[in-house]
């Protein structure tokens, strides 16, 4: 029964069996030789065992019991064809086993002991993931990778479909050599040691329903499990109000399996098991959807210090606070972004961002992000082309004659750069209205004054002033307040 | 003339004095079974159901009124108002909390957010009468009062059960308060 | 380089009480003496642009000269300190920013009163005499506090004399005052005493419906209250009259001296459109009455 098994094509194993009852103080003498025809090197060892070299094609192998005084008692000779050796792959170890329970995934790492070849080579893994409590295998997967003649750190990781908490796992993998001109056996190498996901710290009284506070999209698929102590046992498990067939994960856990979800409450949908003697645990899931693009993006400014952004959110998210959208504003020419506040309980939303001295183009991106996704919306402005300048104020009219009137009125903001169009709106008393134009140059924080002529004596008119950029009409303030005035009499 | 906690009220301020404060009970009980039913109604099943009765969970720093009735009613006066004066210096904290962590779950329940504000206000001002009808009846002052909820809650669940047991205990609280209020009441007429 | 300045005036920019005396000291700085062979007795005081007589200048020693008003009515901005240098050029040395004011009185008048907003909301208005103008920026601030328990400072928006408190709670003893602060002093209205409860102005009865009754001289209101039965018992007037008469009668107030949601009003004609309107205030007659009730008409049956 002499067996050679190798692992690294290099050197081979060889056991045999001796049929000798009294086996004590035996030795045994090998000598080897191969098919070419060197002279037979020879060792002795104790053990039914002996470490030789992997030759190509045949290896002749002699075999000599020896007593303890070192008289032959038996000698068997062998003629060993590759095809006779097994090349048995080292054990692999595990070299890490982590667990993000977030994600439900675990990653493993370890060592593909490349070393142990001199040149490339196809290697095969598998990978068994089993429940720690039936041992019932949950995945079997196989992994190929390409030995290099060096160590290399292999990495691989793998998402349950249920929360890692809910039970635990043992992992286990081994190798498998491809090497083509081999014509031995090759088999499998034994499984790695055992290792197991790191207990997830699950202190008393703490939570015992899993995933805690997750959040999923509509329509998703989610199972939820629940962990309970010894001497306890779970009457029901219901996801919102309604209850789900328990599947049972080992004595101390129990899960559902809820399909296609609908939005929740803003305060999330509960799942929760009740226990016997008398225990309630629970979880929160929250489903909603991901950001919307933002629609209706629009950017100007009233002042030239800031730009304001505006957008609707579209589509409700159904999520809030710290699950809210998050937006940020982005401009590419000056790569600065801003973190913008947002009130979701606006229908819609602003964003401040600062003018830039001598930076009239600006590439915004408006990011929207939450825990399920993400969507953006970019616009592209000329800012002297998107002045939408504040109402007028400190409006005043005044007239020392009877048939013009003096106006004048203040805006804030720096308005060097452009020149500016206001349109004064004159209602007489008979309800007849004018409309007049001028345009005038912009300045900073200033008071504008206007000069309105051809009006009646003694009559009473009401004035309204409202201004916009000349060159490149965006939008017209709102109106200033009214202000009456009588002229003189002629 | 303005109300002190010292011994020198009379007979008279003293009955004036615990007649509001049992007027300030009804309102508290009126108000905590008001809260308790719109606490329920923006947590979700189960908590939204009217036969939802999880187990009793202890709350830091709150006993609940868990003496019998009877042995409640044998209790002297001192000994009830000391109680109610424990009870009613936490609970402004512990209803704080859960107004915070409601803010965070029901962000658009301002209905919920306004009760939960006013019940520790009132939770505040009952301590505060308390104390000065225990002041002037020259009974020993309860112990301060213990901080919130202590740490967050780990889980938006033991946020919402947390927050179910409170206002379930302010209820309680408050029929014992109102109970007790009443009993001194007929001690001290006008 | 940097001009240096000859010198300094104090106090600087100081906040003075009008009608109050006032000395301001003019300190030349040594470096300057030398360089301009300057003695403070050349030293010119000026209010804006006219000069302050000399008699009130007071020559202290050679770099320091003071200036004294014994009423500070006649100040103004700016307070400079001006030499007349040689060649009879005047230079002006520093100057100074005066502001004129007067401490605030202590507020008079302060009373409170709870305005019901809806069904829950509450908001107690108290407001008080401000006293006389000060001229300057003075800080009111209206304080209250449980007997045991200090309560947010409530800060006027816009105005000096009013200040409104969302966080009414009935049945707790409040006290309230108001602290006026300016640059001159301080001072604090008289305290004031009272549950919020005995201030409530509510809110109209509302819903009225008037249905006619078995008897055509009868006819019967109904309501419904907006404040609370555990906040407060009401009592009411009710008013009447014929839709077509300005002439209001009104239903006897100690029969309606209770709390209720509705009332026969008897002895009326058969046969007629009557108008009614209602108000309610707290049963024990502390507190104020509610405005009136929107007007409801009905009409008695026939005889």
């Amino acid at each position: 029964n002499l067996k050679c098994i190798t692992h690294d094509l290099n050197r081979m194993i060889c056991s045999w069996d001796a049929t000798s009852s009294a086996n004590l103080g035996l030795t045994y003498k090998i000598c080897y030789t191969n098919s070419e025809p060197f002279s037979p090197v020879c060792i002795e060892t104790e053990g039914k065992r002996a470490d030789i070299p992997v030759t190509i094609g045949s290896t002749n192998i002699q075999i000599t019991t020896l007593n303890a005084s070192g008289t032959p008692l038996a000698t068997e000779t062998f003629v060993l064809p590759e095809e006779n050796v097994s090349l048995i792959p080292l054990t692999p170890q595990i070299l890490n086993l982590s667990a993000d329970f977030s994600t439900y995934t675990l990653y493993l790492k370890w060592n593909d002991s490349g070393s142990v070849f001199q040149y490339e080579l196809d290697a095969s893994w598998q990978i068994q993931i089993l429940h720690k409590e039936t041992l019932e295998t949950v995945a079997l997967i196989n992994y190929d990778s390409k030995l290099t003649g060096k160590d290399s750190i292999l990495s691989w990781d793998w998402t349950s479909d249920i929360p890692l908490e809910c039970t635990s796992y043992y992992v286990k993998i081994r190798c498998y050599i491809n090497e083509p001109y081999f014509t031995g056996r090759k088999e499998w190498s034994e499984w790695s040691p055992i290792r197991t996901v790191p207990e997830k710290d699950t202190k008393p009284n703490s939570p015992m329903v899993f995933p805690q506070d997750k959040v999923v999209l509509v329509g998703s698929n989610v199972t939820f499990c629940c962990l309970y102590n010894e001497g306890e046992s779970i009457k029901f498990m219901k996801y919102g109000s309604k209850s789900y067939p328990l599947l049972r994960l080992n004595k101390w856990s129990s899960a559902i399996k809820v399909q296609n979800v609908s939005a929740s409450i803003s305060s999330g949908t509960n799942v929760w098991c009740l226990l016997e003697p008398d225990g309630l645990e629970g979880t929160v899931l929250f489903v909603g959807y991901a950001p919307d693009t933002p629609q209706n993006l629009s950017c100007e400014t009233h002042t030239f210090i800031n730009i304001t952004c505006s957008w609707k959110p579209g589509r409700a998210t159904e999520l809030y606070t710290q699950r809210q959208t998050k937006y940020i504003l982005f401009e590419r020419i000056s790569k600065e972004n801003v973190t913008c506040e947002v009130d979701e309980l606006k229908p819609e939303h602003h964003c401040n961002f600062s003018v830039h001295a001598n930076q009239k183009i600006y590439n915004f991106t408006l990011g929207a992000s939450n825990p399920l996704g993400q969507a953006e919306s970019s616009l592209l402005i000329d800012v002297t082309q998107r002045v939408h300048l504040e109402t007028p104020d400190k409006f005043t009219v005044s007239t020392n004659s009877s048939t013009n009137a003096h106006l004048s009125w203040y805006i804030p903001g720096n308005f060097i750069q452009i020149r500016l169009l206001c349109q004064i709106e004159i209602n007489n008393s008979n309800s007849e209205q004018q409309l007049q134009s001028v345009s005038m140059a912009g300045a900073e924080n200033s008071n504008y004054r206007a000069w309105v002529d051809a009006l009646h004596p003694y009559a009473t008119y009401t004035f309204r002033v409202r201004c916009s950029a000349s060159e490149h009409f965006w939008r017209w303030s709102e109106w200033s307040e009214g202000k009456k005035l009588t002229t003189l009499e002629a | 003339s303005s109300t002190s906690s010292s011994s020198s009220l009379s007979q008279q301020e003293v009955a004036t004095k615990i007649k509001q404060t049992h007027r300030l009970t009804v309102l508290l009980k009126h108000c905590s079974e008001q809260l308790l039913a719109e606490y329920v109604r923006h947590q979700g099943e189960p908590f939204s159901s009217p036969d939802f009765q999880p187990p009793a969970m202890a709350v830091p720093g709150l006993p609940s009124p868990s003496v019998p009735p009877e042995a409640w009613l044998a209790l002297s006066d001192g000994k009830r108002l000391w109680h109610l004066a424990a009870a009613y210096a936490t609970l402004p904290g512990l209803l704080g909390s859960v107004r915070r962590q409601q803010a965070e779950l029901n962000p658009l329940a301002s209905e919920l957010h306004r009760q939960l504000e006013a019940a520790a206000r009132q939770c505040l001002g009952l301590a505060g009468n308390l104390e000065g009808i225990m002041g002037a009846l020259e009974l020993p002052g309860p112990p301060p009062p213990s901080s919130s909820l202590g740490g967050p809650p780990t889980s938006a669940f033991l946020a919402k059960l947390t927050g179910y047991h409170v206002c379930r205990l302010h209820r309680d609280w408050a029929m014992r308060s109102h109970e007790a209020l009443g009993l001194l009441r007929t001690k001290y007429p006008l | 380089g940097l001009v240096q300045s000859c010198g300094y005036i104090i106090p600087e920019s100081p906040v003075l009480t009008l009608g109050s005396n006032f000395t301001a000291l003019c300190i030349l700085n040594e470096s300057c003496l030398d360089f301009g062979n300057i003695h403070a007795n050349q030293i010119i005081w000026k209010i804006k642009n006219s000069v302050v007589p000399k008699e009130q200048y007071h020559v202290i020693n050679r770099t320091v000269s003071s200036v004294t008003f014994s009423d500070t009515s006649t100040l103004a901005t700016p307070l400079t300190c001006n030499v007349l240098a040689d060649g009879q050029i005047e230079q002006n040395i520093y100057g100074i920013a005066v502001t004129l004011g007067l401490p605030p009185e202590k507020p008079e008048n302060l009373s409170c009163i709870v305005h019901q907003m809806s069904k829950t909301k509450f908001i107690m208005t108290c407001t008080w005499n401000p006293g006389r103008d000060t001229f300057l920026a003075t800080d009111f601030r209206l304080k209250s506090q449980w007997p045991l328990e200090t309560l947010p400072d409530c800060e006027p928006q816009g105005v000096n004399n009013s200040c409104g408190i969302s966080n009414v709670q009935f049945f707790v003893n409040l006290e309230v005052w108001v602290e006026a602060n300016n640059a001159l002093g301080k001072a604090e209205s008289e305290h004031v005493d009272f549950d919020p409860v005995d201030i409530v102005k509510p809110l109209p009865p509302h819903n009225l419906a008037v249905n006619s009754g078995e008897l055509p001289t009868v006819l019967k209101l109904s309501w419904e209250n907006q404040i609370s039965l555990v906040e407060m018992e009401l009592k009411f007037n009710i008013r009447y009259r014929i839709s077509d008469s300005p002439d209001w009668m009104e239903v006897p107030p100690e029969d309606t001296a209770s709390h209720r949601t509705s009332f026969t009003v008897q002895s009326l004609k058969p046969y007629t459109k009557y108008v009614f309107s209602l108000r309610c205030m707290k049963k024990d007659g502390l507190g104020y009455w509610s405005d009136w009730s929107k007007e409801k008409s009905g009409v008695t049956s026939e005889a």
